[in-house]
């Protein structure tokens, strides 16, 4: 039987998620479903102090053109988090504070740049975490070369960033989940991290080490197992 | 799906992992209120593929976003959740 009753991406349902992902980090969702996350290696940082970001992704391609960008903002809904591929290397900024705001006036759930954005100053000021690779203040152009399938699968570091997967970055990363496993990976991310603050608790509590808890040296003596299970 | 057969399924599913684990299965006489991380039938790295059991057996999609953590920690716990009958928070 294969699930039925799939959530639909409401906007409430997308606000649960986040709050949720304020305790259960990126860490936690790989270590509980290494099977269902896919890491997304993109060397992206935030740009204006809020350091995590979740959502639907909605993926959209450019090559220094912001016509792209200004298309997907546009259809991006609520709660979604616009992702934008620049292809080039060196790429010129694409994202800056009033694209930001719009994005912020939409409702969006954050926007990543896989290339540059600018008006760093101005951004801090706005509610919506925005992420890129790079910075620049030379902005891309506008050309009149129309997108016509919008969202996109975009391929970054070897991984395609499909239209409506997950998109989870913190601190520690980012990484994608395919939409109908976003659920049960996140209750069993979130027991995983539920266990994990009771064995620091513990150790804090009895003292215990890391050792201890591993019986590292029952394994080092050839006397025993290693490890522990949360 | 009925609440008696949902808990068979799924002890039957923890049986099954159990005997591919090597470890202990199910006690005969488990009570819908049990643990189940305290009797060792599920841990943090399992706990995923209890989830999608779930999911799959019952067509539901479950949602940690809209429940308390403890409901999934046992087997009336998680026929609440599947059958939407668990409080919402």
């Amino acid at each position: 039987m294969t699930v039925t009753e799939q959530r639909p991406t409401d906007e409430g349902h997308i606000d649960r998620i986040r709050r949720r992902f304020a305790t259960v980090g990126c860490a936690q969702l790989a270590d509980a479903a290494p099977e269902f996350v896919v890491p997304l290696h993109l060397p992206a940082v935030p740009r204006n102090g809020r350091p995590r970001i979740c959502g639907p992704v909605f993926p959209v391609a450019t090559t220094d053109d912001m016509l792209p960008a200004l298309q997907a903002l546009a259809q991006t809904p609520p709660g979604h988090v616009l992702f934008i591929h620049n292809t080039v290397t060196r790429s010129e900024a694409i994202v800056g504070d009033i694209f930001l705001t719009s994005a912020a006036v939409q409702r969006l759930g954050g926007i990543v740049v896989d290339g540059a954005v600018r008006d760093l100053t101005d951004l801090a000021a706005i509610d919506m975490p925005v992420f890129s690779t790079q910075v620049t203040f030379v902005s891309a152009r506008t050309t009149s070369q129309r997108v016509t399938d919008l969202p996109q699968t975009v391929e970054v570091a070897g991984v395609a960033v499909r239209p409506g997967d997950w998109l989870f970055g913190d601190p520690d990363g980012f990484l994608l989940l395919p939409a109908d496993r976003v659920g049960a990976v996140f209750a069993a991310g979130a027991v995983l991290r539920d266990r994990e603050e009771a064995l620091k608790k513990a150790m804090q509590d009895d003292g215990k080490t890391l050792a201890d808890l591993t019986h590292l040296g029952d394994f080092l003596d050839g006397t025993g197992d290693l490890g522990f299970t949360p | 799906m009925e609440r008696e057969q949902f808990y068979r399924e799924v002890v039957g599913f923890l049986t099954r992992t159990a005997s591919e684990a090597g470890t202990n299965p199910p006690p005969a006489d488990i009570d819908p209120d049990d643990n189940l991380f305290d009797l060792g039938l599920v841990n943090s790295f399992s706990m995923i593929r209890m989830i999608v059991f779930v999911e799959e057996t019952t067509g539901v999609a479950v949602d940690l976003a809209d429940h308390e953590l403890e409901t999934f920690y046992t087997l009336r716990g998680l026929y609440d959740v599947v059958a939407g009958t668990e409080e919402r928070v």
